[in-house]
Formats: C-alpha cells, structure tokens, sequence
C-alpha cells in the first residue's frame, strides 16, 4: 500500500518540550485521527510536516516527496486546515479567492464558488466576523478548490459546537470516497474521529504511543472494573493507569493480558477517550513512585 | 437498502451492518444481483471508516451473501445458493433447539411446545 | 521571480482595500491643486509607499501561518517584502516629480478673482523665483528624502525580520535612522557645509545632474537588494 504520508525517526527539540523518534504512516486512502493531550507534540509535529518547523533528524515524506526539499511541490497539493484562520480578517470570500488562485496550478474558481454556497458562507461579508464554524469551512473550501490530495486538520473542532463538527465530518467523509486521497486530522475531541477514523496514531509527550488501524486499538485494549481485592498483584502490575477508589479500581488493559483477569472483574470496551485518560493516568503514577523513590 | 448504526450498540459497526445486510437479503428486500454500494460509498453515507465497511463487505463475501465483481463491486449473491440454505437450515435448527430447551425449561409438555410451534406456522 | 510577484499580488490584494481608496484620494487632490500651482504631490512618495503599510501588521499575526501554508518558499515571501517598500517607493518618486513640474507649469490659480489667486501664487508658486526655496531645491530634496528612505526602509525591515518587527535592536536602529541622520543633515546646513555644495551641483550641465540622480538611485537600489539577501540568508532557518 501506497503511503500518502510517513514519518520516520523524526525528532525534535525546543526547551522544555520534544519529539522523540516519532514515526508514523498514512495510507493512500484513509483518514487518520492524530490524537494527544494538548501540549503532547501533535502541532509540532504537523508543523514539522509543512517544514513550518526545522526538525532536528529524521525524514518526512508526502506524495514521496521530501518535506524538507520539495515543500513547495508538496504544498501545491496540500490543504492546510488550523485552529484559526490563517487569512486577513478584512477580506471577503472573493478577494480570499483573488489572494489564493495564482498560487495553486489546479485552482478551480467554480468550485471554489459552489462549495461557499454549499457551506452557506456569506459572499460580501467581511470573513473576520464569521464564526469559527465558518471559518473552518472556509478554510476547506480552499483545500477542495485545488483538489488538494491530502488534508491536514490541526486541532479544526476545538471550540466548534456539535452541528459545525458534525457537518465537518460530513465534507471530510464526502471528500474521502476519493481513494486517492488521505486525511490527518489532529484532535483531543476523540469523538470526532472515533467513528470516522480508520487509522489512529496517539502521541503521548512527544512519543507515538500507538499507531495502528483504530479497530487495532480498540481490540488491543479494554478496561476493566471490579473490586481491588479481587485483582491479583501481577495482573495489577500489568494494568495501565490504575484508577482505584474506596469501593473498586478500574484500569486500561491490553487485551492479550486479560485471561489473567479473574471472572468477578468485569470487562468493557475500551473508546479512544478512556485510553488517552488512562494513558495520563498512568504518566502522574509514575511520576509520583518516581518521586517516592528519591 | 436500509443500514442504521447505533452508537450506543454492544455490536462493533461491521457487525451491525454485516446483520441488517443480511437481514435484508433474507427477508428478500434486497435481491439477487443487486448492486450494493461501493465500500466507499457506504463509508461517506454512514460517516463511518472505510476499513470498517471493507470489513462488513469481507465478512459477508465470506459467508457468501454477496460477491465482489472485480472492477465492479459488490452484488447480492443468487439466492438459491447451496451456502446460503445452508446457513439458513442451521439457523432454523438452532432456534428450534432453543425453542424446545426454553419450552422444556417452562415445564411444557412435547405436545405442547409442537402445538405452540404449529400454531406460530398458521400466523 | 514569479513566486516573488505572486506574493507581491497575495499582499497587494490584502491591503488594497485597507489603503488604496486614501492613497488614490490624495494622489487625486495632488494632481488637482498641482494644477493650481501648489505642490502638495511632493508628499507622494510617501503616500505611495504606504499602500503596503499594513502588511507588517498582517505578517505579525496568526496571519502569518499563511507562508507556511502556501507553495512558495521563504525567501520569495522575504524578496517580496523588500520590493513592497523599494518599488512604491520610486513609483511615489516619480509620481511626486510630475506633479512637482505640473505645479510648476499650471497657474490655473489666475482664475480666482483678485487677491485670493495672487495670494496662492505668491505662496506656492515655484516658477516666481523669489521664493524661499526653489523647485530646483524642491527636488533635489525630493530626491535626498527619497533615496534616504529607501536605504532606511530595506534596512529596518532586514532589522526586523532579523531581530522581530517589536525587538528592541529594531527599535534602537529606528531611532538612530530616523532622528540622527536627519539631525546631522541639519547641523551640516547651519554650519554652511551643504550650501556651497548644492551651488556647485546647481552648476553642474543637466547630463551631469541626471547621472548623480541615477547614480544615488541605483546606490539606494543596491543597498536595498544587499540588506534583502541578507535577511534572506539569516533567516532561512526561522520557523513559522
């Protein structure tokens, strides 16, 4: 299978925070949910995608194509969508297309035109004073206008209600009955790409923690619940961000471990939300038996 | 063809699409050699992952409900297939089973449960 | 090099709507009271120059995630950056020199009644030579002021893309540019330095004249291209 895009070894370092070694790959074809907590690398790293970003070593590759050498061609064929909107708030969606068109060999203005109808978006009207739903919306406008072939969102649903992440995830389902096409889309709503999602990388403070297909991760952990004394101490060890509280414990456990778990434990899926938590979870205890131990 | 997904199911996405597809060519609203939609259609109109349609399609190819046609896509296998009434037989057997364990279990008597089965046959 | 004009039209299209209708206003009113013989149109040049004023300000804000977005390199974004400022600059130049030469030839403030036109053309007509300063002075020092802002301009903004638009050896530079050269341009007029120069200029054949103006010219020119390379070469390792 084709990658539409890898990334290999990349690190990373400003004070106080890097990427460490982080390598992933995205099918030609998919869409991938890029998850972490907030501050876990997940913009340095799309940053270190579009050479935003000077990385340290490593190697990224889009279309085939080196991030660092061919960023120019590799962004002909790119649609960038972030957290805010990286155009001046005095325009209106005409000059936006002005601005834009000369840069992009395959801009085409009548789709550009259909898709600000589509997505309801005010023609005159100045774009500083859309909301962010709108916003965002305009923002893939202009990725579907130069047939971009791969999107990368940067964090699109923070703050977005319910009715604008949902039609969201409309156009991107829409857009990816394409199969040439791939998305990577950066979130710490996991909602959003649970169901959409058909591969999932998590980042945890600047380490891939997982990357798979999501079917992948979600057969690979499951949490369990039950009474503390009912858990044995060398399955405990095994459990990751162990929860225990007056009455019961719960914990993230991989799926391969569980025949050890006794019957009185209950066993529950594990949703992509509950793995990022117990993941934390299980950074503070270390962090604090670490701090026991000096 | 009509596929619901519930969120709040017990049954992974694949499987609820894989059972209502099912369902369907058995109850005969879809029929032999109906195209279905392709893996990505279906994806875009569930708004669910490719890889999760792809896995209902596999599974259901598996079993001999549909057929893929390369270059094509997916259509409703033939009906009358030897596979599919055999599943079907099996099926029937096991719920028979059930229906006699569950009956017994109540404290009927044979007559009884073979009178409540005839009497279901006549609805 | 069209990378470079891409961007220039990218910016262009931003600040067009911002500063195009007042830059046009004034030129307008310049050419209008240049034909009643008064020179307002010498302050074109900066009129002109501030039609790309607020790109700074765009390039300061979350506006600028757009280079990193856009297929076109660093360095196209930065030569740009340095035409904005040198090409309207000369333009203005060169707009301020017509209407200099219009007001200089149009007197159509003869056709106020009485005292009101005599009292403009005594006030502002170059050609009545009695004048405090002279057209002859008027462009040399539309000329002077030109070619200084040319250089200060390329060197404040390689300043600021070196050092930050709001870093302090940014703002340190512009005051040393702005306040000290012009204070010793002053202090070399009073000590009776300049003059005599300027008459010896004066004197010199209209050949001679056009040769020093396209020599500072170029010199400006030159040094604005030296302080965009570089910048460009300081910051090709600068994240976005």
């Amino acid at each position: 299978m084709e990658n539409i895009l890898e990334i290999t070894e990349l690190n990373k370092s400003y004070e106080g925070f890097s990427l460490k070694d982080v390598s992933f790959s995205l099918p030609k074809g998919y869409i991938m949910g890029f998850v972490g907590q907030n501050g876990s690398g997940k913009t340095t790293t799309i940053r270190s995608v579009l050479n935003m970003a000077k990385i340290d070593s490593g190697k990224i590759s889009v279309f085939g194509m080196d991030s660092v050498t061919d960023t120019i061609a590799i962004k002909e064929r790119l649609g960038v969508v972030f957290d805010s909107l990286y155009l001046a708030n005095h325009l209106n969606v005409k000059q936006v297309q002005d601005q834009l068109k000369p840069f992009y060999k395959d801009w085409n203005s009548d789709e550009f035109l259909r898709r600000i109808k589509e997505f309801d978006l005010p023609e005159g009207k100045k774009i500083g004073t859309f909301s962010k739903g709108m916003k965002m919306k305009l923002m893939i406008a202009v990725a579907l206008s130069h047939n971009a072939e791969l999107i990368i969102l940067d964090e699109p649903t923070s703050g977005l209600d319910p009715v604008a992440r949902d039609e969201l995830l409309d156009i991107l389902a829409e857009y990816m009955e394409d199969e040439n096409r791939g998305v990577l889309f950066s979130t710490h709503i996991t909602a959003d790409v649970e169901r959409i999602a058909d591969y999932v990388t998590i980042l945890h403070n600047g380490r891939v923690w997982f990357t798979g297909t999501k079917d992948d991760l979600c057969e690979s952990y499951a949490v369990i619940k039950g009474a503390k004394e009912d858990i044995p101490s060398d399955v405990r060890e095994k459990c990751i961000g162990f929860h225990g509280y007056r009455n019961g414990f719960d914990a993230l456990m991989k799926s391969e471990d569980l025949d050890q778990v006794p019957r009185s434990i209950e066993i529950e899926k594990a949703s992509i939300d509950e793995i990022l938590v117990y993941i934390a979870k299980e950074d503070k205890s270390e962090r604090h038996s670490e701090n026991d131990t000096v | 063809m009509k596929i619901i997904i519930k969120n709040k199911s017990e049954l992974p996405i694949y499987e609820q699409i894989e059972e209502q597809i099912k369902a369907q060519i058995l109850e005969g609203k879809i029929t032999e050699d109906e195209q279905l939609p392709s893996i990505r259609q279906l994806a875009r109109d569930l708004k669910i992952s490719v890889i999760t349609t792809t896995r209902a399609y596999n599974d259901l190819a598996e079993e001999g409900f549909i057929i893929s046609v390369t270059g094509k896509g997916y259509f409703v296998a033939p009906r009358n297939n030897e596979l599919l009434r055999e599943r079907m037989l099996c099926e029937m057997e096991e719920g028979l089973e059930k229906a006699v364990v569950n009956g017994r279990n109540a404290g009927l008597s044979d007559e009884e449960i073979a009178d409540a089965l005839k009497r279901f046959m006549e609805e | 090099m069209k990378d470079i004009l891409k961007m220039i039209r990218f910016d262009f299209v931003s600040v067009r709507s911002l500063t195009l209708p007042y830059v046009m206003g004034f030129v307008i009113l310049s050419f209008l009271l240049a034909l009643f013989g008064i020179p307002l149109g010498v302050f074109c040049v900066a009129a002109i120059l501030a039609i790309f004023g607020p790109v700074q300000e765009l390039a300061n804000s979350d506006t600028r995630k757009i280079y990193g977005i856009l297929p076109v390199s660093g360095a196209a974004v930065t030569r740009a950056a340095f035409l904005e400022l040198i090409l309207p600059l000369f333009a203005g130049e060169m707009l301020s020199f017509v209407f200099l030469f219009i007001s200089r030839s149009s007197k159509l403030y003869h056709i106020f009644p009485g005292s009101i036109g005599d009292i403009i053309g005594s006030l502002f007509d170059l050609s009545q030579s009695d004048r405090g300063i002279s057209f002859e002075g008027l462009c040399a020092i539309l000329m002077a002021v030109s070619v200084y802002l040319c250089i200060l301009a390329a060197f404040l903004e390689m300043a600021a893309r070196i050092y930050g638009y709001e870093s302090n050896m940014r703002n340190l530079m512009t005051a040393i540019f702005t306040v000290a050269v012009p204070a010793v341009v002053i202090v070399l007029v009073i000590k009776g330095i300049i003059p005599p120069v300027w008459r010896w200029v004066l004197a010199w054949s209209i050949w001679g004249k056009g040769l020093l103006f396209l020599g500072l010219h170029i010199i400006a020119a030159g040094l604005g291209a030296l302080f965009c390379e570089i910048a460009v070469k300081k910051t090709a390792d600068f994240e976005i």
